[in-house]
């Protein structure tokens, strides 16, 4: 009887615990999670067009089109987005989406997704800030903390978007005394956010459509207004600070496109009626948080570590999945591998060191070539799971790296610094 | 200050100017804490909508705004003699108010339309002034009046700022992994069990001498019962019932 009692109370729990193990064996390995996070704000006045852009490059990254990744967010905030987008293409209604009030202040969550073999992935994670312009140009009211909290957010973003306004550029360019006053607020409103920003800086001009007439080559006329802003010492200052190892861009953004809208007698923009929108260059800021982030962290490493890195990139070319997820972990607790981690400093690294510094060492690797059919077969499903997430990574990587060298050959004016 | 008293206020935006408190109650005012107002009114996109929202001021006060959202219209604004025109703000945008009233206490029910209406006589005032002068103007002092909605007594906290459908929406929460099971947890889990197995094993086996096999003799038997009884009680004990030894073959018959 002992012995049968004593038997069975071994016995009971290594079932439980034998099924329990064997239930996780089976259960497919999550090898997309945890997607690394990476904070981007866009800073610009109130009117400068933050809004639309945003709603303009969800609704042109939300489906795989011209890309193989796309954009997913909340259900609430694809409603909120869509709403703008919706008010700002509607032709017939004069009226432009609201400005965003500071109580609307909302971080958008965006998951980059793509396509693998046999499912969707999560590659990473972008969280947008929207937030009142008015919070970075005027003085904060007593009681309030919003100020306080957007630069909070500010000083630990991944990468920062200047948004310039197109508009007072062609107030600008046209000789109108509020041109000049104009951007001297939007530098005004630039230089403090950004002066001491360690992470990458790009700047974007909004409303590009009403600019169109300038000149009918988009790169010359790029090249005007970029020698406006050059021309002003404390523009040419920021951009300078921001140089060192990488480039400094400036990219032409229309969230409607040419065509849609004009300046009327009044000096407001207004819709034309019966005009369809036609986006133009809205997704290339965000595709390009990442590549210009790799490309800062990696000027940051000193000689040794960049050689470990290489090594270690041409190692994990080679090895099969798991080989491959033994070596990441062993690298990420070399110097090499902690130097990199550190090098990306935001809270990024301290959540999801190793799923980033993965991404981090494909984004430096050469396109692999697909594997023979044979040898595929010959991975278990983890391995295989491991195998198709890092490529489908690699492959959002190399097409957002893509768009942003495709935005250079064709707007070679968007460089803004040599990155050197 | 009471708490059956409320106060109007005014969150809008000029021509120029960014969103800003432009009218705003005179206790708060005079606190320099008005700007909670700023940080917590969210517009909506029904006009004259009421919503009810709960803030805490930076000095720790609760408080409860209800609020509605106004879009400027010609007629709200119209200077005398000159054409109406719907204003917009200088990026060819619709101007829009957030008004509406503070109160100490919180309305029992829904706010009383005349409330919103005497509010947002009082914010458009002040909303003309502000077009009038946007740089120049300064916030308002809202004066004390008596609601005609029915107010209660607060109950509960906010956070500062906390106002419905506002602040910021992350998905932290959601991401938070699942504390259990894991593997820690699973072998914890094992481990009680084995060791409650182990105990009750043990229990059972310290209860006594069980009729283990071979089945004890008359002799052993009345020998166990004399000791048990034995200072027990000095008369007489019934011999106690046994069950019948399993081991030993039923009389009459041979064991299979």
């Amino acid at each position: 009887m002992t012995v049968s009692l004593l038997a069975l109370g071994v016995a009971v729990p290594l079932v439980v615990l034998g099924r329990w193990l064997h239930r996780r064996r089976r259960r497919p390995l999550d090898v997309s999670t945890p997607a690394p996070a990476f904070q981007v704000v866009a800073l610009g006045q109130q009117g400068s067009g933050k809004t639309l852009l945003l709603a303009s490059m969800y609704h042109a990254l939300r489906v795989p089109s011209g890309q193989c990744y796309f954009l997913t967010a909340a259900h609430d905030d694809v409603a909120r987005l869509n709403r703008w987008f919706t008010q700002m293409a509607d032709a017939a209604s004069p009226d432009w989406p609201h400005g965003t009030a500071k109580g609307e202040t909302r971080l958008f969550s965006f998951d980059v997704k793509t396509r693998t073999a046999g499912s969707i992935a999560t590659v990473l994670r972008l969280n947008y800030l929207e937030y009142a312009g008015e919070l970075l140009t005027e003085l904060q009211e007593p009681g309030s903390t919003a100020k306080d909290e957007l630069y909070a957010r500010i000083e630990s973003a991944d990468a920062l978007i200047g948004v310039i306004d197109g508009y007072s550029i062609r107030l600008y360019v046209d000789g109108h005394p509020d041109g000049i006053v104009r951007l001297q607020e939007t530098l005004s409103a630039l230089i403090p956010a950004v002066i001491e920003a360690s992470c990458p800086v790009n700047f974007v001009i909004t409303k590009w459509d009403l600019l169109t007439d300038l000149h009918p080559d988009e790169n010359v006329r790029l090249d005007m207004v970029r020698n406006h802003l050059i021309s002003n010492p404390q523009f040419q200052a920021l951009v300078n600070l921001h140089s060192t190892g990488r480039v400094v861009r400036l990219i032409p953004v229309s969230a409607v496109g040419p065509g849609f809208a004009r300046i009327g007698p009044d000096g407001e923009v207004v819709k034309i009626p019966q005009r369809e929108i036609r986006p133009a260059n809205v997704d290339i800021p965000l595709s390009a948080v990442l590549p210009d982030l790799f490309e800062q962290v990696e000027a940051r490493l000193n000689q040794e570590t960049l050689t470990a890195l290489r090594a270690e990139v041409r190692r994990r070319t080679f090895m099969d999945p798991l080989q491959a997820l033994a070596s990441l972990a062993a690298f990420a607790g070399q110097t090499a591998g902690r130097a990199v981690l550190a090098s990306f400093g935001g809270s990024a690294a301290a959540l999801v060191g190793d799923s980033l510094l993965g991404m981090f060492l494909d984004a430096r690797a050469e396109p692999a070539p697909d594997r023979p059919t044979g040898l595929a077969h010959e991975f278990g499903d983890a391995e295989r799971r491991i195998d198709q997430f890092r490529r489908a990574r690699q492959r959002v990587l190399q097409e957002m790296q893509g768009k942003v060298l495709a935005l250079e050959s064709r707007l070679p004016a968007s460089r803004l610094s040599g990155g050197v | 200050m009471t708490g059956s008293h409320a106060w109007p206020f005014l969150v809008a935006r000029g021509r120029e100017r960014g969103y800003r408190t432009l009218l705003a109650p005179d206790f708060l005012l005079a606190a320099r804490d008005h700007g909670v107002l700023d940080d917590s009114v969210v517009p909506d996109a029904a006009s004259d909508r009421p919503s009810v929202a709960e803030i805490v001021t930076m000095a720790g006060q609760a408080l409860t705004v209800v609020h509605a959202t106004h879009t400027v219209t010609a007629a709200d604004v119209a200077e005398p003699g000159a054409k109406p025109r719907a204003p917009r703000d200088r990026h060819g945008r619709p101007l829009r108010l957030i008004y509406g009233f503070v109160c100490v206490d919180r309305p029992a029910g829904e706010p009383d339309p005349a409330d919103l209406a005497f509010c947002r006589t009082a914010a458009l005032d002040a909303y003309r002034r502000f077009l009038a002068d946007e740089d120049g103007f300064e916030v308002t002092p809202g004066r004390a009046f008596t609601p005609r909605t029915v107010l209660g007594p607060r109950t509960g906290r906010t956070r500062h700022g906390g106002a419905t459908g506002g602040g910021t929406a992350t998905r932290d929460d959601a991401e938070r992994p699942r504390p259990f099971p894991t593997p820690v947890g699973m072998l914890i889990v094992a481990a009680i069990l084995l060791a409650v197995s182990i105990a009750a094993v043990g229990w059972i086996a310290s209860r006594g001498p069980e009729p283990a096999t071979p089945c004890p003799t008359a002799t052993s038997s009345a020998r166990a019962t004399s000791a048990r009884s034995a200072g027990a009680s000095t008369g007489p004990s019934p011999q106690p019932r046994r069950p019948p030894c399993p081991t030993a073959p039923p009389s009459g018959r041979h064991a299979g």
